[in-house]
């Protein structure tokens, strides 16, 4: 214990160490404002500056780089209806509303605080249950992720605003688009009309980007919002009534987001959604979810923060990636000698203490240049909108190209621009949509392949109890759903 | 779309590649079909305040985008964005047009130095070339 003690006060006691935490958190939190720039393009972007660090600067980089990327794709999703990064669009449906009200400094505040608490929880859990969560993941099969796919969308669908059926609708199409590219089980190339650039399936930052930003440049608004009036006091902390409003909220996606991120292949882009949606759930009828209510903003900065570190769980424990960006961080261990797994805690204990000392770090720093940059960022709202909406157009189109230098994905952001619009016209909603594009490949595979373990039959669902649990929970979120809705349209009929 | 997905999906080869597409398809459909019938026959129309329309102004730069994907890999990233965010400024009357044209051409270059000299991604040089 006390070379652990040992180790991690002589690290961060030398002012390389905090150096390179600054650069990484500041590098991260740009290429994560940027459209078409991903935690994994960032992590990707800054490893080959790593090659000549000893381990403990590279991963304290590595890590400062991966959380900022994180929360830094929320400011343009709160701000500009611009998503960052993919676990950064459910931000949009409160988080942009509450910058057409005025409230873009309160936004940015609550998602900061949101953050850094959901962080505090993640990185908790990673310190002392890490061994403990990570058996369970492992017991994570093709059934179990197929469940969880399932929830994902399922719930999403069941809180979503509009109509049921829309919803149904909007979430189908999504896994639909999902089948574009080669079946990932038999390799057939499936409606890719000749474009081998869609063999990999359509690519979701594009669409990400048409949807929102492309759709929200094209569009013209009714009422000019004058943000002149908007201000911001520097390094202002939210209201104590809005915190203590939001602290159950937070908490409970803390743990969720810890949880999810700890499944290997389960992403911070899940946790995100999943999170708000539970959150949307269980909203009062105060809340005003979809029109600028904290609690969504705090759902999902919470469970995003926290998924950095739940990712980080079967890395550490198990040496299994848990999305790809600890792929990469994998990458960067093995490149400086060290093996992650069950043996990294025995044979480098002490490095693991440093490394869990700068996943607390890391978060306060991002919190901290976040909570410096709020008064900075709420200032480019007050450049002339049609300045803004011209300015996002093109970064739309730069960052749809940047993804892999290819025209098509432009016409793809471009394409999905259009169905924005038309899917705001039917008010058909964008969030299943969205998240059943994203999770529709991992919940095809999965249950094509717990299909083939239990030699075709369907009854796999029954002989996985944790399958079973999550999709029950599922149904059961559904249903209620749908009592809710029906109650709500009954006293709607009788007020009328 | 679902039509289009069914038809399509029947030239796959048998097993489950073709079954999961055109599965969703046909629930497509029937949803589809469902949410017709229901829009017809409801008495209460749904009203929404919608602060965003589609416009003429919102058609013309729909058409200047879709003329800006053709032309940008000849013409190059920094000119013809230049020329999209001048042209996308003067349709929504922001400003006069040398400002625009300062305005974008500015934006484009900026953004090319950012991406493409900071970032390494190779951005299109067309007749700058």
């Amino acid at each position: 214990m006390n070379a652990i003690f040992s180790e991690i006060f002589s690290a961060i006691s030398q002012y390389q160490y905090w150096l390179t935490l600054f650069v990484g958190v500041f590098c991260g939190l740009i290429l994560g404002a940027t459209p078409g720039i991903s935690a994994t393009m960032s992590i990707a972007l800054l490893v080959p500056f790593t090659f000549g660090m000893d381990i403990v600067q590279s991963i304290t980089l590595l890590i400062g780089i991966y959380f900022a990327t994180i929360y830094g794709g929320s400011i343009p999703a709160i701000l500009f209806k611009t998503p960052g990064t993919p676990a950064s669009s459910a931000l949009i449906f409160d988080g942009y509303s509450m910058t057409q009200s005025g409230k873009a400094g309160k936004a940015l505040s609550i998602a900061a605080v949101s953050m850094l608490i959901g962080a505090l929880i993640g990185a908790t859990l990673l310190i002392f249950a890490a061994p403990y969560i990570s058996l369970i993941a492992l017991k994570f099969g093709p059934a179990e992720l197929f469940a969880m796919a399932s929830f994902g969308i399922i719930v999403i669908v069941s809180v979503s605003d509009t109509s049921l059926i829309k919803g149904l609708l909007s979430a189908l199409a999504g896994l639909l688009i999902s089948c574009i590219g080669m079946d990932p089980i038999s390799g057939y190339p499936r409606f890719i009309f000749g474009c081998t650039s869609l063999m990999e399936g359509v690519p979701f930052i594009p669409v990400l980007i048409g949807l929102f930003a492309i759709s929200g440049a094209l569009m013209s608004k009714t009422t000019a919002t004058n943000f002149s009036n908007v201000k911001v006091k520097f390094c202002e902390l939210p209201p104590k009534k809005d915190v203590k409003k939001t602290l159950p909220t937070i908490i409970k996606s803390g743990f969720l987001g810890t949880f999810i991120g700890s499944a290997p292949g389960a992403g911070c882009d899940i946790a995100s959604f999943v999170s708000y949606g539970i959150a949307k759930y269980g909203a009062s009828k105060d809340d005003k979810f979809g029109k600028g209510e904290i609690k969504g903003i705090a759902a999902v900065e919470s469970a995003k923060s926290a998924c950095t570190s739940g990712a980080l769980i079967p890395l550490l424990s198990l040496g299994i990636p848990g999305d790809a960006v600890t792929a990469i961080l994998v990458g960067a261990f093995i490149l400086h000698g060290i093996q992650p797994g069950p043996l990294l805690f025995e044979n480098h204990a002490p490095l693991t203490g440093v490394i869990f000392t700068t996943v607390v770090l890391a978060h306060i720093f991002v919190f901290a240049v976040a909570m410096l940059t709020v008064k900075w960022s709420i200032l480019v709202l007050k450049v002339d909108e049609r300045f803004i909406k011209a300015t996002v157009l093109i970064l739309a189109m730069v960052g749809s190209f940047a993804l892999r230098n290819n025209m098509i994905d432009v016409y793809i952001a471009f394409i999905f621009g259009i169905v924005g619009i038309l899917m705001q016209k039917g008010q058909f909603p964008v969030a299943p949509f969205l998240l059943a594009l994203i999770l529709g490949q991992m919940a095809e595979v999965n249950f094509r392949r717990a299909l083939m373990l239990s030699d075709g039959s369907i009854s796999f669902i029954l002989n996985t109890p944790i399958a079973l649990g999550i999709l029950l929970v599922a149904i059961t979120f559904f249903i209620l759903g749908m009592i809710k809705r029906l109650r709500k349209t009954k006293n709607n009929n009788l007020t009328v | 779309m679902s039509v289009g997905a069914i038809i399509y999906a029947r030239y796959f080869p048998e097993g489950d590649s073709a079954n999961f597409p055109i599965w969703l398809a046909i629930s497509i459909l029937l949803l589809s079909i469902i949410d017709i019938i229901k829009s017809i026959f409801s008495k209460h129309k749904s009203t929404t305040d919608e602060t965003e329309v589609f416009d003429n102004r919102s058609l013309i730069s729909a058409v200047a985008c879709i003329v800006y994907l053709i032309v940008m890999p000849y013409l190059g990233f920094v000119v013809s964005s230049g020329i999209l965010c001048a042209i996308i400024l003067k349709i929504n009357k922001a400003t006069s047009s040398l400002r625009a044209i300062t305005y974008g051409l500015s934006l484009s270059v900026v953004i090319y130095f950012v991406f493409a000299i900071l970032m390494k991604v190779a951005l299109p040089i067309g007749i700058l070339n």
